[in-house]
This record gives structure tokens, C-alpha cells and sequence, in this order.
């Protein structure tokens, strides 16, 4: 069974539909690509995925439960988590804080055993787990940096430590690659597919076609807010629905 | 906490112990009034690490005064026990209020929690029975340990710094921990920390509750030495003060606001004593220090301790 499926999603703003009747389903342990030209609604289906939008119809069934309006605090606890467009970091926080801000939902922590010193082996636990991620991102050497200081590829990365330290079944990545030089992006490839080693199923919205091509077994494509093709990048490349979408082919 | 910094710690604490004794009558109340001050900064600095801003806090100064003051004067409990009642009241009061208050964020949050509050004061006003009015609950009952009077200065004010120093550890302990952290990951960028499944209405609601809590305390202490307590003692115009307290001393740190309500009140007094201001201009001193310490140190006077600091540094290499 799929440990994802989107199953006839629908959003409407109002009188505008973003998204038409979509469905498709992602299997463990894949890269899955989202992806289709400016306005095809991928950001749209993505916050329907990550709880941020309740779809106007449709469902959408995390392994087997209905989440579709959960809202993205216990989505992220069932182990779909999220990272963001562009950088989003607590900036004010230094590198191993905001890694560390990650591990909430899986080493809790509450008020009266901070206050009484109780919780000493869990915070122990905590904080290996943490550097435990920063050093499989490459980021331990600069845990006491702030994470504005760091360079724009590890302030990436870093993101993407705070999403793992959440302990995701399936990351949802947001244009991880928009913005990075070649060196950058590179560096981006084998970091997600060292996520994908550890068994993290992702779905990933990008525009970088070298990146999506390079790294993803399936592609979904999305057009004015409905399902264009499904397939491999091969298929993708060649199917004439999806090239007359991208460079606007009249119809 | 750091041997230093504990070692500060305790030099505070035997300094005033030592040197309040020397001080005028008047000077003695000045000081038990400080120490609850500092409680007060302190515990509305907890508030404030979600990054909202309340306007209430002085108000739930005043439901822990409120409800400590009927408890020991109407119930007939002690104080030992009616003070923590009086936390418990005021987290308890804004515990309910967090429902509608955290619909809202930033100014609307500001400018709700205010209404809110004004709310909880109008009803002390209006309702003169149980909470008499205007002219509030007078002959509360001092707080008596043994054959120990508290009516007196000096043992109340020995009273408020154990009460006053337990409160600050265990908030500074709240806020060295990862439930502090996570207040202010809530701050700093809410999306993200709901991303790895932080509620954010919930820390914001833990914020506020605990900061109730401590600043009950603190009213409970303060009417119990004053023994009486009006509605007047906890309106906006307080309010304002507690945030000129806490800017000007710098709200990024814990040590921030208690250096700002310990420097103005020092200045106050020191204003009043030299006679050379009329007391009834005071007030737009009070303004000018605000404006002046937002235009020169962003940071709070906490922020000026460390561009020094820096500097030294810099020169020394």
C-alpha cells in the first residue's frame, strides 16, 4: 500500500480553483518529484499535504489515516514533516539550538521536570541525537555558530537537520535547490539521497530539472492545477502534453 | 548557572540583607517594594520570550492580590497558603483567558489582553460586594510565622527575598530549558516550529500562565505588606511602568529587566530626594529615559554592559 495518497484533492480561493480532482501516491522510500510550470498549484497541493490548507474536497491518506485539515503540529508528529521555501531558520538561535528545537515531538520535554531537573537522561538523549544529526549533515563543527553566519548551502542543510531530528517517515521539500550555485546543488543531491538511505520517503517540489531529473524515480506533473503525467524522468522529458506546458505550445 | 554569576548572586542578596537595616523607614518599604518588582519584570520577560507583548500582566498582579487579600481575610486561611492560591488564581484566571486572547498575535494581542484586562479591573470597581469597590479590601492580615511579626520592614522584606529568589530561579531554570528554547523558536519563527510539531498555542498559553502564576505571587506579597488593596494599584498607568522597566533594561536577557527596575527606581528616588524636579513632572522624565534608551541602546542598559565588555576586549588584543 502507498504510505502516501493524495486521492481526488480539490481546492478552490473563492471563485479560483488551485487545484482540480488530483490524485496520485507515493510509495516508501522514493524521491518523488513535484513538479510543473509557475501557478500549476504545487505549492498549493504541498500546504493541503502539510496540513497548512484543508482541501475543499479529497482526501489525503498518510499511512491509512485521513489527515487532510490535521493541522501541521500533529501532522508533523505523525512523521510528515516539512521544510520551507527559501531558508526558514531560527536565525537568532545558534546552529545546535535549532537542530535541537527539532527533536520536540520525539524527546518531550515538559515543564515541571525542567523546573525539578528530572528529565537529565532524556535532555543526555536529546543533545547526542542532535549532534548525532548535525555531524550526518556535515554541520558539527559550526554547532556554535548562529545560523544567520552560515553560508547559504549549510543554512540549507541545517533546515533540513531540524526536519530530520523530527524523525520523518516523509520529508516534503519545498524548492530545496532554488538559489544554490552547481557545487551547492551537487552537495544538496547527496544529502537527500543519504535521506534516502535512511529509509525517509520524499516528496520534492523544484524547479532545478537537473536536480529533479537527476535524483527522483517518479515524476508527477502538475498544470493549472491538474494532474498533467505521471511518470519517470525519460517519460517526463518526452511526453509532448508536459514540453507544450513548459514552453507554452499553442493548443 | 555559572560559580560566577552564583557568586553575584549571593553578594545581591547579603548586600541587602546587610545594608537595608542602615536605611531610612522610608527607604525600607522602597526596598521590599523593589524585590517584588523585580519579580514582577521577571516574570512578564517570560511572558514576552513568545514574543507577544501583554498589557494584562499588571492586571494578574492584581487577581493574585485580590484573591490572596479575600482568602486570608474572608476565609481566614494564612498566608503561607493563601499566597500560592494566589498564583494558582491568576494562572488559573489566564488560563481561560488565553482561549480568546491567542486568536490573536502581536497588536491585536496588545491591544486584547489590555481589553481584558481593563475588563477584570472594572469588575473590582463595580462589583462592591466581594471586592469593595473603588476603595478596595482594606485590613488584610499580616503574615505571621511563630512568634515572627512580619508587620515590621525588616523581617518582610527577609520574606519577599526567599519568596522573590526561589520564583527567580525556577523561571531561570524554565528559561535555560528546552521548554525555554522552544518559547523561543515559537518567537522567533512560529511556521518552522510548528513544521517539527510544536503547538504554538499552547507555548504561547504556557508563557502566559506561568508568567500569571509568578506575578500573583508577587501581588499577593506586595497588598499583604501594604494591607490593602484597591483597584487603582494595578491600572495601565502600572503597566506602562513595567515595560519602561523592562525596555529600558534590556529584554533579551534574564538579567536585562531586574538591571532596569533596579537602576530607575534608584533614579526615582534619587530624583525625588534631590527635590530639584517637582514630583508631579516625573512622569515625562520617566518618558524621556524611554525614548532616549530606545534611540541609544536598543539592547537595554544590559545591551551597554556588553558594548563595553566588547570593547574592552578589543582593546586589550
Amino acid at each position: 500500500m502507498a504510505l502516501l495518497e493524495v486521492k481526488n484533492v480539490t481546492k478552490q480561493f473563492g471563485g479560483l480553483t488551485a487545484l482540480n480532482d488530483v490524485s496520485f501516491s507515493v510509495e516508501k522510500g522514493e524521491i518523488r518529484g513535484l513538479i510543473g510550470p509557475n501557478g500549476a498549484g504545487k505549492s498549493t497541493m504541498f500546504k493541503n499535504i502539510g496540513g497548512f490548507y484543508k482541501p475543499t474536497k479529497g482526501e489525503i491518506i498518510y499511512d491509512g489515516v485521513n489527515i487532510a485539515g490535521t493541522h501541521p503540529c500533529k501532522v508533523s508528529g505523525m512523521g510528515l514533516v516539512r521544510t520551507f521555501q527559501e531558508t526558514t531558520l531560527f536565525d537568532e538561535l545558534s546552529v545546535f539550538e535549532n537542530a535541537l528545537v527539532g527533536c520536540h515531538m520525539t524527546a518531550k520535554t515538559n515543564l515541571f521536570s525542567a523546573i525539578l531537573g528530572l528529565d537529565g537522561q532524556q535532555q543526555i538523549e536529546a543533545k547526542e541525537k542532535t549532534m548525532g544529526v548535525l555531524e550526518f549533515m556535515g554541520l558539527a563543527d559550526r554547532k556554535d555558530q548562529l545560523a544567520s553566519e552560515l553560508p547559504l548551502g549549510s543554512q540549507r542543510a541545517l533546515a533540513m537537520a531540524v526536519a530530520l531530528n523530527a524523525d520523518p517517515k516523509v520529508l516534503l521539500m519545498d524548492e530545496p535547490f532554488a538559489g544554490m550555485n552547481p557545487e551547492e546543488t551537487n552537495h544538496m543531491m547527496d544529502l537527500t539521497l543519504k535521506l534516502q538511505d535512511r529509509g525517509i520517503t520524499i516528496v520534492l517540489v523544484e524547479h532545478d530539472m537537473k536536480a529533479v531529473m537527476g535524483l527522483c524515480g517518479y515524476l508527477t506533473v502538475l498544470c493549472f492545477g491538474s494532474l498533467l503525467a505521471e511518470g519517470t524522468p525519460d517519460e517526463i522529458r518526452n511526453n509532448d502534453k508536459v514540453i507544450q506546458a513548459y514552453l507554452g505550445g499553442g493548443s | 548557572m555559572s560559580i560566577k554569576n552564583l557568586i553575584i548572586c549571593i553578594a545581591v542578596i547579603a548586600g541587602i540583607v546587610t545594608l537595608t537595616p542602615f536605611l531610612k523607614f522610608q527607604y525600607q518599604d522602597i526596598m521590599i517594594f523593589l524585590v517584588i518588582n523585580v519579580l514582577v519584570v521577571v516574570s512578564y520577560r517570560l511572558v514576552t520570550l513568545t514574543g507577544e507583548w501583554s498589557l494584562i500582566h499588571i492586571v494578574m498582579m492584581g487577581v493574585g492580590a485580590y484573591a490572596s487579600a479575600m482568602l486570608s481575610k474572608f476565609a481566614g486561611f494564612p498566608f503561607w497558603v493563601s499566597m500560592p492560591l494566589a498564583g494558582l488564581t491568576a494562572a488559573g484566571i489566564s488560563a481561560i483567558l488565553c482561549f480568546p486572547l491567542f486568536r490573536m498575535t502581536q497588536f491585536y494581542f496588545l491591544i486584547g489582553s489590555f481589553a481584558a484586562g481593563e475588563a477584570i479591573r472594572l469588575c473590582w470597581i463595580y462589583f462592591i460586594n466581594p471586592f469593595g469597590g473603588s476603595s478596595g479590601i482594606n485590613n488584610i492580615p499580616v503574615p505571621i510565622l511563630g512568634d515572627i511579626d512580619f508587620y515590621e520592614p525588616m523581617p518582610y522584606l527577609y520574606l519577599s527575598l526567599v519568596v522573590v529568589t526561589i520564583s527567580l530561579v525556577i523561571l531561570h531554570r524554565i528559561e535555560k530549558s528546552r521548554v525555554g528554547l522552544t518559547l523561543l523558536a515559537v518567537h522567533w519563527k512560529a511556521p518552522l516550529a510548528e513544521s517539527v510539531g510544536v503547538d504554538t498555542w499552547k507555548y504561547r498559553s504556557l508563557a502566559l500562565i506561568v508568567g500569571s502564576f509568578f506575578v500573583g505571587i508577587a501581588g499577593a506579597l506586595k497588598v499583604h505588606y501594604l494591607g490593602v488593596v484597591t483597584p487603582h494599584q494595578f491600572g495601565i498607568g502600572i503597566m506602562v511602568f513595567v515595560l519602561i522597566w523592562v525596555i529600558v533594561g534590556g529584554y533579551a536577557t534574564f538579567i536585562g529587566p531586574i538591571i532596569g527596575v533596579v537602576v530607575l527606581t534608584v533614579f526615582d528616588q534619587g530624583l525625588r530626594a534631590s527635590g530639584v524636579v517637582d514630583p508631579a513632572i516625573q512622569p515625562a522624565i520617566y518618558g524621556a529615559v524611554l525614548i532616549a534608551s530606545i534611540l541609544f541602546m536598543p539592547e537595554g542598559l544590559e545591551g551597554l554592559g556588553k558594548r563595553f565588555r566588547s570593547m574592552a576586549k578589543s582593546n586589550n588584543t
